[in-house]
């Protein structure tokens, strides 16, 4: 017979412990975290992390031991509680009470289950201050393995765990987890116990301590060196550069690190407070010499050396604070690596810098930390704060070049002077065999040896010379693929835009046409589809042109190059539509790069200019050009109609369009930009030379003699 | 008169003479059809039309500077969860990072299409939006009111514990704005109305 009011319910196998214990938490360091934090959360002032017989020799008596001085638990606190999974998770609070306002950071209420991987049975003793009474818990999750091979079906919420109660001072207060029934083969060395030492000492900032402070000890009967020992941060040793940055919220000052190319130094800026709030990074550099000293001290052992972590009211966020041995799994959610190339080129990667970012809850409180604890939320805010960090690090960056620059003119020189020692040596033994020569016979040999290095020195130089310019052409191919990469996703998206305007404008005509009622439309749609047609031959035509030969370079006379297009190439185009041109370039040098962008950049620019000036009566283009220190200026003005204020970047971006009337794609300064980039140029725009109208793009490109 | 539904595309790369702008404005009348390329300009909108009922094309990237998809959907739900959202883009699905598809999930976006994708397609989840505003309690309560007198409208309909009286006209937006009030009269209404429903008496 069918019954229609029947329910089901779950039920927990034995077995659930080990999901929940040693099979989510894949590592004893882990566990042990885990277990701290929850001490953390406990306001406790001190943890104690004892480790006894848990050496090569344990037998069987290895103990761990977990006690920390925090509010402890009362009964209820444990059966409702603590023995509830997943309690932490419905906690209304957010923050624990003053004095201590530490933010939780258990939440997903398993870190408990993490005893299980330590050991197979756990006493656990909890006093709450005022009460008279101990409350002593015995779990034995070697009873559930037992039970959980048992051919019956045993539910885990039906094991029953033994307590009692003991007599205690009132004032004591606490809870200590006694791990004991730990496997034989289970053995923590003195390396594990290190590396524990070491995952413990991130927990609270070093350069914020905590108030009240949350000072954690670890204690080993096996290990002198653990005879009661204070965790703390080992101070940055061995690193070429510090830094520290701070902020001044009464004033909105944000300090920011600045290269000072006059100074050849790092400087402290101050500049606006960002939309994220006020920040302290406080970063250790380590150059290739520090990097080396630092890996021979410390056995190429670099785990210390990782990049930047953050910390809120002195205590690591959450992203950072899970333990990963291996570094290559390490979360990189500051995006450090996935700049591309991280690590080339002079750019800065995580293994050269240690940085602590400094956050409070006050303020920063847009800087949140996600749900699922994998990284903050995503929002503006954040981002802005991400791109601050690799800010400082470009920074670096620069400083990181500026280095190599002096190691190599170092050893340009010295290679110099060595040439120039051993022409001496030659001339001085050619002196000795003019007044000595019976000496000559002598002394043949060494003239010959010394012709000999003299020939391998000059060799030597120009085979570097050949190098270095080899190593520059790479790094230009290198560049150009980069931005390849980036192309290829602005082109895709280009394409795709395109391709659903000119859909939709076909589809438009297909279920419409014929119909007067339309026919304006019909006729707009006809142009709108040819010329968007144009734009994506364009399109591909500059992604063509990354193919074959045209990333070469090559030696060119910028000035004879610009006077060509504006005078020549361009002529008929100024002269039908009556712009007056004004070129003036001061200087007349030669430089190499590729020409074909240069070309480009120019090209976009009067084609730019050609639609701004259209309603205008009196039309102006003007360039000029001339050497600033090592670099070439460009201006190129119009007085046109001009960019809208607020669009002076967006004009630079793929499909931005003023012009679509004319055919403007907004592809132009797409390729202006980029093409400048490709050159290691940077192009901007600044108050326009004919204002209030039209528009004035400062374009600056290093001018490298070497190159 | 009911209050038609408006639509309003927020798309930094359509022209106002856009086929599918056309298209909408033939089936939901010109008036109701408005394009805003600026996102954050569309938001004020948004703000200023909260009580409308509202469907909006959301493009994907929106430019420098400008809230992306993402965004404006998180901002729409701080205010309202009564608007439909559908998101256009031209990227590539799996290139859409999962922040942002889980974004999209947990503020109810009521669709996702390439804006590749035929117009009749887009017009189709427009329509669905469309329709699941028309049989929303109060658009139904709206229609309702809408063949009462005006002065039936503007009389105190319904008097609370508290002492507060409400018209017909404020009950509407009482609902939309989900204020307590608000929703409790619309599991009321709903509830009254499926007892009716098995009352025995099937008469619609």
């Amino acid at each position: 017979m069918l019954d229609s009011q029947k329910t089901l319910k779950w039920r927990f196998d034995v077995n659930t412990f080990r999901l929940l214990g040693r099979e989510l938490i894949t590592d004893r360091i882990t566990a042990v975290y885990e277990l701290v934090k929850n001490c953390y959360d406990a306001n406790a002032k001190k943890v104690t992390v004892s480790f006894e017989n848990v050496g090569r020799n344990a037998e069987g008596k290895a103990v761990i031991t977990i006690e920390d001085d925090g509010h402890g638990m009362s009964f209820e606190d444990i059966r409702d509680k603590w023995m509830v999974v997943g309690t932490a998770s419905k906690r209304a609070e957010t923050f624990s009470p003053a004095p201590f306002n530490r933010r939780y950071v258990g939440e997903k209420g398993i870190g408990r289950f993490a005893v299980d991987k330590l050991g197979g049975r756990v006493r656990i003793i909890t006093k709450q201050a005022g009460s008279d009474k101990r409350l002593v818990v015995v779990i034995d999750w070697d009873e559930y393995e037992r039970l959980s091979r048992e051919p019956q079906l045993e539910l885990f919420t039906d094991v029953p765990n033994d307590f009692h109660w003991e007599k205690a001072p009132v004032e004591e207060q606490g809870t200590i987890l006694e791990i004991s029934s730990i496997p034989e083969h289970e053995v923590w060395t003195d390396l594990d116990i290190r590396r524990l030492e070491r995952e413990l000492e991130k927990i609270v900032s070093p350069f914020f301590p905590l108030n009240p402070p949350f000072n954690i000890w670890i204690k080993s009967n096996e290990n002198q060196e653990f005879n009661k020992k204070l965790i703390q941060a080992e101070t940055v040793k061995f690193s070429s550069h510090e830094f520290s940055i701070g902020f001044n919220s009464e004033e909105g000052i944000q300090e920011t690190l600045t290269f000072d190319k006059d100074k050849r130094a790092i400087t402290i800026a101050e500049t606006p407070l960002r939309s994220f709030g006020p920040v302290k990074l406080h970063i250790f550099y380590f150059n290739e010499r520090a990097k080396k000293k630092y890996n021979a001290a410390y056995k190429n052992d670099d785990y210390r050396v990782d990049g930047v972590k953050i910390y809120r009211d002195g205590l690591i966020t959450t992203p950072f604070a899970e333990f990963e041995q291996s570094r290559d799994k390490k979360r990189d959610i500051l995006g450090i690596e996935k700049r591309r190339w991280s690590g080339a080129f002079d750019k800065i990667g995580t293994r050269e810098v240690i940085g602590i970012l400094e956050i409070t809850n006050d303020g920063n409180p847009k800087i949140r930390d996600a749900t699922n604890r994998q990284d903050f939320v995503d929002c503006k805010e954040y981002r802005d704060l991400k791109e601050f960090i690799i800010a400082q690090l470009n920074v670096l960056s620069e400083l990181k070049k500026h280095e190599r620059d002096v190691i190599k003119e170092e050893v340009d020189s010295a290679l110099l002077k060595a040439n120039i020692e051993i022409k001496e040596f030659e001339s001085v033994i050619a002196d000795i065999k003019r007044e000595n020569p019976t000496l000559k016979t002598a002394l043949q040999p060494l003239l010959k040896q010394a012709k000999q290095i003299d020939r391998s020195l000059k060799r030597g130089i120009q085979q570097q010379q050949k190098e270095r310019q080899e190593h520059v052409r790479k790094e230009n191919i290198y560049l150009s693929l980069m931005s390849l990469q980036d192309y290829a996703i602005h082109i895709s998206h280009a394409v795709r835009t395109a391709l659903g305007k000119v859909k939709r404008r076909a589809e438009f005509f297909k279920d419409n046409f014929p119909n007067t009622k339309y026919d304006d439309l019909f006729a707009d749609y006809s142009i709108e589809i040819y010329e968007e047609m144009a734009n994506l031959n364009r399109i591909i035509d500059f992604m063509l042109s990354y193919a074959g030969s045209n990333i070469d370079m090559e030696d060119f006379n910028v000035r004879d190059l610009l006077i060509d297009l504006f005078e020549r190439a361009y002529k008929p185009e100024f002269e039908s539509e009556n712009i007056h041109v004004q070129v003036e370039i001061k200087d007349n040098f030669i430089i190499h790069a590729n020409k074909k962008f240069f070309e480009d950049i120019i090209e976009n620019l009067i084609s730019n200019s050609v639609k701004a000036l259209r309603n205008e009566s009196n039309k102006i283009i003007k360039c000029t050009g001339f050497i600033k220190n090592d670099h070439f200026i460009l201006y190129f003005s119009d007085n046109g109609e001009g960019i809208a204020p607020g669009d002076e970047e967006k004009i630079f971006e793929m499909y931005h369009t003023t012009t679509a009337d004319l055919g403007g794609a907004g592809v132009g300064l797409y390729i202006v930009k980029t093409r400048a980039e490709s050159l290691k140029g940077s192009i901007k725009v600044i108050r326009s030379e004919f204002a209030p109208k039209g528009a004035t793009f400062k374009i600056s490109f290093p001018f490298n003699k070497e190159v | 008169m009911i209050e038609p539904v408006q639509l309003l595309i927020i798309h930094d790369d359509m022209s106002e003479n856009d086929p599918l702008i056309i298209t909408l404005k033939e089936r939901y009348g010109g008036d109701n059809v408005k394009l805003e390329k600026r996102s954050s300009r569309g938001l004020s909108y948004i703000h200023n039309h909260l009580i409308s009922k509202l469907i909006v094309l959301l493009d994907f990237d929106l430019g420098k500077g400008e809230p992306h998809a993402p965004e404006v959907i998180e901002e729409i739900r701080k205010e309202t969860s009564l608007i439909y959202v559908i998101i256009l883009t031209a990227k590539q699905f799996s290139s859409i990072s999962h922040e942002a598809l889980i974004k999209f999930i947990n503020n109810e976006a009521l669709g996702i299409i390439q804006s590749t994708a035929d117009i009749k397609d887009i017009v189709s989840l427009v329509d669905k939006a469309a329709h699941e505003l028309d049989t929303r309690v109060d658009c139904v309560l709206e229609q309702w009111i809408a063949k009462r007198q005006k002065g039936e409208r503007e009389k105190p309909y319904l008097t609370t514990r508290s002492g507060e009286t409400y018209t017909l006209d404020d009950l509407i937006i009482e609902i939309r704005k989900e204020t307590e009030l608000g929703k409790r009269m619309e599991r009321g209404i709903l509830q009254l109305a499926i007892e009716q429903l098995t009352n025995g008496d099937r008469r619609l």
